[in-house]
């Protein structure tokens, strides 16, 4: 049965129950309403993005159920990235972002871990400097400051 | 989601000299990469060729002492005098020492609250000498312990619990600082009953996750925690003669149990139930609300009367989400497979592996039922595949027509309606 999603912008996307299920806060208000031919609305996606977000649900519309993860590992691996899942990711920043926030927004797990992975791998292995210049950030620190930070986390620094 | 709560789930992707880059990038950063950097620190044993050896910094400790607030886990895999070292250290760092100048810092036994956040330890030691542990009940907020010990140490028969490093730390134990806080704790050592006879862990009335490794003896104590205790991991193989006891049937909260060993026989003792009563043709149980049940091994034997026991507790338990069988032993023809297994580091863990999709029997048969994961299958044949195990020879054909003439003979057809 198909549900009908509504856009920030007013855009109806009609998509399969299946895959707007991938997102939980859909799946959510399917329950809780119950049988209803109404359209959802999503007042903070745009057309632009939802579209993306329906494309990666489509494509990802038989994963198995991810079994919530309770592992005590502090760090997570940025490098296991599905190739499609990549090439997805392969937008411009801000649409990088907003895929991001929606999927925050939508709660859909998978698309929020691969959206952070995508932003961990611009970031590894950058200087400072390299950092601010992949994001576009003004360095707003004194040099005293610099050097104080530079010094109390030296500890961590690659060597 | 704030920009800074995005920063903070890409910080769990970046390895420390990343998040060293990203302290230097803007003040903006530094709020939260900063934060991130001393949120869960690891320390290893120099010999360890997986990861540095970073805690030998002369500006580590003062750093450590700095941003002590930020600390919400700490990861110790070191030696004995190591631990010292770096303990000393961030503890001269405090302001009654540092305004001693030329001083050699001395551990102190002042109650200076060093990590006033820190949720989280991780200890092991690997030597045989006892670190001072007077640092730990300075911890308020402590909700997880682990004290865990090198293997090839701690495992030998002729090491003497009450001489050993641990004693420190049932010494520590045994002050009733955390009971309040403490949720988690693992402890893998066979000593535990010392832990146990110190009475510390009567008074934790919060603890939810107890990992015990192995356990013989200590049943009664654990009833303390049944108004309480959610996951149980007995993965040890002395444990299962310890898990065949009516207790188990009394944790009424437990939603999580990892067992090592499942045989069928010994299931006909095991009441997973409050008020168990076991009779051919009538079944009077209460079910516990049991959400995951990981199987290490299940012993299996082919005629389906003999498993009878084990599939009316599965059938019994509605609350079940997933269900995971590691590793199916079959005892055709009389003779089980040996079968060697080891227990990972982390308590009472489930898988983070994608479970398959319920087939729709067991959605019917479970209504809340979320996924499932099976392991290899051993017969005298050897092991089989795992595609093969999955579907094929158990959940998709033995455990349905199993569990089928259970429900038909022993509850009713009815109780397969969903």
């Amino acid at each position: 049965m198909p549900v009908t999603l509504t856009s920030l912008d007013n855009q109806e996307f009609k998509v399969d129950k299946e895959v707007a299920e991938r997102s939980i806060l859909i799946k959510n208000m399917i329950e809780d309403v119950g049988e209803s031919d109404a359209p959802i609305p999503l007042p903070n996606v745009s057309a632009a993005v939802l579209t993306k977000v329906i494309e990666y649900c489509e494509h990802h519309r038989n994963d198995p159920v991810q079994v919530q993860d309770e592992t005590d590992d502090p760090r997570k691996r940025s490098n296991d990235i599905e190739e499609w899942d990549m090439k997805f990711m392969q937008v411009d920043q801000e649409m990088l972002f907003e895929i991001i926030l929606a999927a925050n927004y939508l709660d859909i797990k998978p698309l929020l871990d691969v959206g952070c992975k995508t932003v961990a791998n611009i970031i590894k292995g950058k200087t400072p400097e390299e950092i601010r210049k992949a994001f576009n950030i003004v360095n707003d620190f004194t040099p005293e400051e610099e050097a104080q930070i530079k010094k109390e986390n030296e500890w961590a620094e690659d060597r | 989601m704030e920009v800074a709560e995005i920063q903070i789930q890409v910080a769990k992707y970046l390895r420390l000299p990343d998040l060293f880059s990203c302290t230097l990038v803007s003040r903006n950063f530094y709020s939260v990469f900063n934060r991130e950097l001393y949120r869960n620190l690891t320390f290893t044993h120099s010999s360890s060729k997986t990861s540095p050896n970073r805690w030998y910094h002369p500006q580590l400790a003062s750093s450590i002492y700095l941003h002590r607030a930020h600390i919400r886990s700490l990861r110790l895999h070191l030696l004995a005098s190591q631990l010292d070292r770096l303990l000393c250290e961030i503890e001269g760092c405090a302001p009654k020492d540092a305004d001693k100048k030329g001083k050699k810092p001395q551990r102190t036994t002042s109650k200076t609250i060093l990590f006033p956040d820190l949720e989280s330890i991780s200890l092991t030691v690997f030597d045989d000498r006892s670190p001072q542990l007077n640092w730990l009940v300075h911890c308020p907020r402590l909700q997880s312990l682990n004290l865990l010990n090198a293997p090839d140490s701690w495992r030998k028969e002729d090491v003497d619990p009450l001489i050993s490093p641990i004693t420190s730390m049932f010494d520590i134990l045994a002050l009733p600082f955390w009971t309040t806080t403490l949720t988690h704790l693992r402890i893998s050592h066979g000593a535990l009953s010392s832990v146990l006879e110190s009475q510390i862990l009567h008074q934790c009335s919060v603890l939810t996750d107890l990992t015990v490794l192995p356990v013989d003896t200590t049943t009664p104590v654990l009833q303390d925690f049944k108004a309480s205790l959610r996951n149980l991991d007995v993965s040890e193989k002395k444990a299962h003669a310890w898990v065949i006891q009516p207790v188990l049937g009394t944790f009424t909260k437990l939603e999580t149990v990892i067992i090592s060993e499942f045989p069928v026989l010994n299931l006909m003792s095991v009441p997973w139930y409050r008020e168990a009563e076991i009779k051919d043709g009538g079944v009077k149980w209460s079910c516990l609300g049991l959400k995951r049940l990981h199987i290490k091994i299940l012993e299996w034997n082919s005629q389906a009367d003999k498993n009878r026991h084990l599939m009316v507790q599965l059938a019994e338990l509605t609350e079940l989400e997933f269900l995971e069988i590691e590793t199916m032993r079959c005892d055709r023809g009389g003779t089980i497979v040996a079968h060697n297994y080891s227990w990972k580091e982390d308590p009472c863990k489930w898988n983070d592996d994608p479970c398959d999709e319920p087939l729709p029997w067991m959605n019917a048969m479970w209504p809340k039922f979320k996924g499932y994961k099976s392991g290899g299958w051993e017969s005298r044949q050897g092991k089989k595949s795992l595609q093969q195990a999955r579907h094929d020879l158990f959940f998709n054909c033995t455990l349905q027509s199993a569990l089928e003439v259970v429900l038909d003979n022993y509850l009713g057809s009815a109780a397969r309606t969903p």
